[in-house]
């Protein structure tokens, strides 16, 4: 069974932001569509996916195709024909995916592990899900300010042979408020005012496309991921796991710079990037 | 049996064992051994409800049962007093059970009053932790920087020119059933089984306004462009722009506490964030994602006076919390009713605030914003909960709408047969609700059968309403009141509202269905349920009988409004959302009316853009505005003047001195008197009286006291100038003719059960006892007026009414004063939410004494409430220069003693033991005292430098000293005529010559000192709404006469029941339950 991977990028908001630059520790700048590419298919290692789709506005083929080049045939660029939100758009992968399970990540989010390589947070979630045989979301402990920026999960913590973080999801809500999220997303285990927010990556068995047909054919179409997400639990099992890793929401204000500052204080730099900070802050 | 068996058993009927009989008859040492035992198994039980009601039982035994067989010596420390005070009751307990080697009635008080506070405390703090932890609460209380704020506004709100309005319009609610304080949060918490009512969501309209009934609670939301929290109160006509997080959290400051307390509930400002001094705007800048933008928020309830039992103030504030939840999103709908989840949600907030605000409501009190008719029942905490382990319910109850069960028909055969009332009666819940609590933890006999008799008769009620009989719903209602009602607090009735049912039922006769007591307690809101034939007619007749009986009762019965009658109607919704937009993006028209005139004071290019596009919609949409507006900028000349042309015109005619006034007023105002000036000299050696020198009864002397009463010697004094500022919390009634006790014969008040002790003693002894009443300026005509209607009850006895001739004009206090007052002065400490609101308050005071002006005259306010009787000391001269001395000893030639008391000890009695003994010592005065126990706080009996006398606490230079003193003055005195006369210096023959009586009084007023005493007056306005402002006043003592050198005095202990005032209303059932009530009704019984 094939895997493929699908990343959104075709909200209007969205349109530069792939093509955006960070520096890497060797002072090399990357786009963050290239620092994407690598996350699933690493220079020198087996792909993690067999293939992968941008999800991208419509109309902007040719600027992401630049971007995407080099990655060859093993990347596909897909527009929507029109921007209908979230769910829509990764709905346009219907035909690329087919009837095998899938990688999805949101195209506005930066990752970092906490050791080691980014993309062997991507390979840890695909370990998850064959282990369980099931859909995965990646999720972090998140305190509740953060609420209003990311979908959230309630479940229940569940015991693995691999010894993983893993919770049995039941709920999941679109940016809930503080209230919502008490009443319904608590989680054992996490410190209170913490809840499961996405990570941005998920693991979807075909299922997540059949529940979208239908919803399709009813005209009934979820307003957001974490409304799917949250018909996909009542219907079959879904897991959430905690990956050893950070996310950076790059839409969000002073998004970027937080991505670029984590990304450089995590490598050989750490010094010099820290010593530049107290230079900007004794100004 | 043993205590611990009775709060521990699973066994419903030893854990239902009520507590009065497991101590009856128990001696001291098995009392002792209990409460050693309660003690140990209070520390360490987990349970808080046995733990509570541990602590209950332990107060209740020191307070009825060890006080009176205490025979120990030792004084309460007064360091358990001040911790007491100061909240530490376990410190407290501490400090007496180390001081109890032998039990003195004065320890055994103090630790019942430390046991007491401590029961309560815990209660409180349990509420407060299940709101905290309430899942949806609890997050608020974490956000203590604003870089935890997590709330974002409906981005609807936020769409400019105009920002659209949410406005929420919430019903009121009703209880059908009352089902014997059931609702009461501890109560329900511990007996969740017992907790049922019947909650009805209505509209309402004043009879004769000319509207239809509609929903009485609005709370209006928008955007403004300006970055503050605009706060309005439309009814209480308060506005204010918060620019701090500080004000938000300052309750007290202003009329707005409500709406800050629903800021604050919804999370919108979160309670972690007080004191965190972060700037405002940056939150109102996380909250509407953009600089420069602000919220406003308005309330408004229409037409419901204050006290109406409609639980008004819980559910404006769920009003508030609802419309501030639906605009951040936390409830799921921005408009239209709310879901059941989402009401669950606004009435544990609601719950929340009223915690935060200081108040405190009832666990069906957010009832108006579920639809119409609902069952409301408590529910068993399980696993899981986080009541679970402490209490053996759940904080909030489980609501069941009853809609769908009951025929429209029924409805509106209830609509139509139910006329709403508010009587007026100015109320205080408070101790009828603790008092309920403690019976039911106590489990009183009495108390515990009425519950069930309670809950049968809620079964009853339930399927007369399903079947919709009225008729039977309305008997049952009333057999309700009637039996367990009044049976588990008889205070929960008076005899107005006695009144008013009588009054209904000799005009309606079987047409007049039965009564409907609302909420804690009668005489605020009321139902009456009649024929539905009588539809209208019966509203009419019960305004008219609402009238008349009020007017009966006005000097008896503290009112704070005329009675109005409401239309009703069931308001099949609950509280519902619109959102107000484009050109309709308005607030009321009485909010407009309110905030128009300020904004037309600015010029038109200060003003932001809203709001001069604002001031064009409103034009558009209220074009009936003008008229009402130019009043409201030019208020017409009357509106603007006070009480005082009348206020001159009573001083004049009530002989007052302005000259003596003003050299009081310029001594005030320097601090020459002042509250610090009133004490001893510094110099005044101050010491205990020892019991050895007090006069002992001796049983010989009660012959003598019987024989001198068949003579015709003695005289009775009840001192009735007082208007019971502390019973009615300073509202200004006759403290004589309050009505206070249904006794087996019936309502009676103060003077009335004076007057039949009189009648029985006249009895007695066979000789005419005569009975002076002494009145003030503001108690005179009622009383007089009382007896004249009363006379053929009376015809027997030889009552007179002697006329006060004193009064005085308040001031408003000194800034020293106050501070002296709240700061030096010992003060009761409230829980740590109530401090808060009271420091505010504080604040606000002393801005009002700096604009009205420190030392002026008080005249804002009735005429009645600026002026003051001087004290008791004018009562006795006062039937010297009114002649009502004189007349006496013209008519009872014999006449050489009398019995002075005041109007509330009970307990007085002309007993010939105590007579004899005053008689035998031969003293001017013999002065009764008692014990001294918790709480009794004025006059003391002290040896100052070497001589005993009387001495006021106000004097002493220390609270301290006050409780190294054993005997508290029960100021009950024996006078002898011949000895007082000779002090002011007249003989009887002069007693005729008014300029010589007059010389003689001021003489010898000169001698006692002037006090000044701070006083707490009601200040009414709006619609029942209530101020309470101190101000200064002055007076002189009746005790301080002892100090005269030249008068010999006797002191006396009598038992307490004898010597016990009441003094407010929370003292009643102590009262009843100590035997005094008893007493009373003993020595009036035979008549």
């Amino acid at each position: 069974m094939s895997l493929s991977a699908v990343i959104t990028a075709a909200a209007p908001k969205q349109r530069h932001l792939l093509h955006q630059t960070l520096a890497r520790a060797e002072g090399r700048l990357d786009t963050l569509a290239r620092f994407a590419l690598e996350l699933l298919m690493p220079e020198g290692r087996e792909p993690l996916v067999d293939r992968l789709a941008f999800i991208i506005p419509a109309g902007d083929s040719k600027r992401f195709a630049e971007l995407t080049g080099a990655a060859g045939r093993r990347v596909e660029l897909i527009e929507q024909p029109e921007p209908r939100g979230y769910v829509d758009a990764i709905y346009q992968a219907r035909s690329f995916v087919g009837n095998d399970p899938f990688l999805h990540l949101v195209g506005d989010h930066f990752y970092l592990a906490h050791e080691g390589e980014a993309w062997q947070l991507a390979d840890q979630l695909i370990a998850t899900h064959r282990e369980e045989n099931t859909s995965v979301v990646a999720v972090q402990p998140t305190r509740e300010a953060l609420l209003p920026a990311f979908g959230a999960v309630g479940g229940t913590p569940i015991s693995t042979a691999a010894g993983r973080a893993l919770y049995q999801v039941d709920t999941v809500i679109e940016k809930p408020t503080p209230t919502e999220a008490e009443q319904r997303l608590v989680v054992s285990g996490l410190r209170a005012g913490h809840y499961l927010c996405f990570f941005g990556m998920h693991l979807f068995t075909p299922s997540l496309f059949q529940l979208l047909d239908e919803a399709y054919a009813r005209q009934a179409v979820p307003r957001s991921l974490s409304e799917a997400l949250h018909q996909l639990a009542q219907r079959e099992r879904v897991l959430a796991t905690i990956l050893p890793g950070s996310r950076f929401d790059l839409g969000a204000r002073y998004g970027i710079l937080q991505a670029q500052l984590a990304l450089a204080l995590s490598g050989p730099d750490r010094e010099e990037v820290l010593t530049m900070l107290v230079e900007l802050l004794a100004r | 049996m043993n205590l611990i068996d009775i709060l521990t058993s699973s066994d419903p009927a030893l854990r239902n064992y009520p507590f009065e009989a497991w101590a009856a008859g128990k001696d001291l040492a098995a009392l002792r051994e209990a409460a050693r035992t309660l003690e140990q198994f209070r520390t360490t039980t987990p349970s808080l409800y046995e733990r509570v009601r541990a602590l209950l039982f332990l107060s209740n035994l020191h307070q009825l049962y060890l006080v009176p067989l205490a025979e120990g010596a030792a004084l309460l420390p007064y360091e358990a007093v001040e911790l007491i005070r100061s909240r530490h009751f376990e410190q407290a307990i501490r400090v007496l059970r180390e001081a109890q080697e032998a039990p003195s009635p004065a320890l055994a008080s103090g630790l019942a009053a430390a046991y007491r506070g401590l029961a309560f405390q815990t209660l409180a703090e349990q509420v407060r932790r299940s709101v905290r932890q309430f899942p949806g609460n609890q997050w608020m209380f974490r956000a203590g920087h604003l870089a935890d704020y997590p709330l974002r506004l409906e981005p609807t709100l936020l769409r400019p020119r105009p920002f659209p309005v949410l406005h929420e319009a919430t019903p009121v609610r009703m209880d059908l059933s009352h089902s014997a304080w059931s609702d009461i949060f501890f109560l329900a918490m511990d007996f969740p089984e017992g907790a049922r009512v019947v909650n009805i969501s209505v509209d309402l309209a004043l009879r004769g306004s000319g509207q239809a009934p509609r929903p009485p609670i609005e709370s209006f939301l928008r955007v403004i462009d300006e970055p503050v929290l605009r706060l309005a109160s439309v009814d209480l006509e308060a506005r204010a722009d918060l620019r701090t997080l500080e004000e938000v959290f300052d309750y007290g400051a202003d009329y707005l506490g409500l709406l800050k307390a629903a800021l604050i509930a919804s999370g919108v400002v979160p309670p972690g964030l007080e004191g965190s001094r972060q700037p405002l705007g940056e939150l109102l800048y996380r909250l509407t994602g953009a600089r420069g933008l602000g919220l406003e928020l308005a309330s408004q309830v229409n037409d419901i006076p204050k006290g109406s039992r409609l639980a008004v103030s819980t559910n404006l504030l769920a009003s508030l919390i609802a419309t501030l939840m639906r605009a951040t999103g936390q409830i799921s709908s921005l408009t239209g009713p709310l879901s059941e989840s989402d009401r669950r949600l606004v009435a544990a907030r609601a719950i929340l605030g009223e915690w935060l605000g200081g108040s405190g409501g009832g666990w069906q009190d957010s009832g108006g914003i579920w639809p119409a008719i609902k069952l409301i029942e408590g529910e068993a905490a399980r696993e899981g909960d986080p009541e679970f382990g402490l209490s053996r319910g759940r904080l909030l109850p489980r609501h069941t709408l009853l809609s769908s069960e009951i025929a429209p028909e029924a409805q509106a055969n209830l609509e139509a047969s139910l006329v709403l009332v508010h009587g007026g009666m100015s109320q205080d819940v408070g101790p009828i609700l603790e008092m309920c609590t403690e019976r039911y933890l106590l489990r009183s006999a009495r108390e515990w059968q009425d519950r069930q008799k309670a809950m049968a008769i809620f079964d009853q009620l339930l399927a007369a309403l399903r079947a919709g009989d009225i008729r039977t719903l309305a008997r049952l209602t009333n057999e309700n009141y009637e039996g367990p009602i009044r049976g588990i607090i008889p205070w929960a009735a008076n005899a107005y509202t006695e009144a008013l049912v009588q009054a209904a039922r000799a005009r309606y006769g079987e047409q007049f269905w039965g009564f409907w007591m609302l909420g804690g307690m009668s005489g605020g809101g009321m139902g009456f349920v009649f024929d539905r034939a009588l539809r209208g007619e019966a509203a009419a007749g019960m305004a008219e009988i609402l009238a008349r009986v009020k007017a009966h009762f006005s000097s008896a019965v503290p009112f704070a409004i005329d009675p109005v009658v409401y239309e009703f109607a069931i308001n099949p919704q609950g509280s519902v959302a619109t959102l107000h937009e484009g050109a309709a993006a308005l607030l009321s028209r009485k909010y407009h009316l309110m905030s128009v005139p300020s904004l037309l004071r600015v010029p038109l290019g200060e003003l932001t853009e809203e709001r001069r596009l604002e001031l064009g919609r409103v034009a558009a949409h209220f074009p009936d505005l003008t008229a009402p507006l130019f009043e409201r900028l030019f208020p017409r000349e009357e509106a603007q003047s006070t009480q005082g042309p009348g206020l001159d015109e009573v001083l004049a005619g009530l002989g007052f001195d302005p000259v003596a006034h003003e050299r009081l007023r310029a001594d005030y105002r320097a601090n020459r008197i002042g509250l610090a000036k009133n004490l001893l000299p510094t110099t005044a050696r101050i010491e205990d009286a020892d019991p050895a020198e007090l006069l002992l009864p001796r049983p010989e002397d009660a012959a003598l006291g019987e024989a001198a009463l068949r003579e015709g010697r003695l005289a009775i004094i009840t001192l009735a100038g007082g208007v019971g500022s502390r019973w009615t919390k300073g509202a200004g009634t006759v403290k004589a003719l309050i009505p206070f006790h249904r006794f087996s014969r019936g309502y009676l008040n103060f003077l009335e059960v004076h007057l039949a002790k009189t009648q029985r003693a006249q009895n007695v002894s066979g000789a005419k006892l005569p009975h002076v009443v002494t009145t003030s300026y503001l108690t005179g005509t009622p009383i007089a007026r009382y007896l004249e209607t009363h006379a053929v009850q009376w015809s027997e006895l030889d009552v007179r009414v002697s006329e006060g001739r004193s009064i005085g004009l308040r001031l408003v206090p000194t800034r020293a004063d106050l501070r002296y007052l709240w700061e030096v002065l010992p003060q009761q400490k409230l829980d740590e939410q109530k401090e808060k609101v009271r420091a505010s308050g504080r604040a606000s005071l002393l801005r009002w004494v700096e604009q009205a002006g420190e030392a002026s005259d008080y005249r804002a306010n009735l005429v009645t409430q600026c002026i003051h009787p001087v004290g008791h000391w004018y009562e006795v001269p006062n039937l010297l220069l009114n002649g009502t001395l004189a007349d006496l000893l013209e008519a009872y030639p014999r006449l050489d003693t009398l019995l002075l008391h005041n109007v509330d000890t009970l307990g007085a009695t002309a007993d010939p033991l105590y007579y004899g003994a005053h008689l035998r010592s031969g003293a001017a005065f013999t002065v009764e005292v008692v014990e001294k126990q918790f709480g009794d706080h004025g006059g003391s009996l002290a040896k100052i430098n070497g001589r005993l006398r009387l001495v006021e606490s106000l004097s002493l230079p220390s609270e301290e000293t006050e409780f190294q003193l054993r005997y508290y003055n029960a100021s009950t005195y024996w006078l002898s005529i011949e000895r007082l006369l000779a002090v002011f210096g007249l003989s009887r023959g002069q007693l005729r010559d008014g300029a010589a009586v007059q010389e003689a009084v001021r003489r010898t007023a000169q001698r006692v000192p002037s006090y000044i005493t701070i006083k707490d007056v009601k200040r009414r306005w709006g619609r029942g709404q209530e101020d309470i402002f101190p101000v200064a006043q002055f007076e002189r003592l009746w005790g301080d006469m002892t100090a005269l050198e030249e008068l010999a005095c006797a002191y006396v202990a009598v038992p307490r029941r004898r010597g016990q005032q009441l003094k407010e209303v929370a003292q009643l059932d102590t009262w009843l339950r100590d035997g005094s009530a008893a007493d009373v009704e003993a020595a009036i019984a035979s008549l």
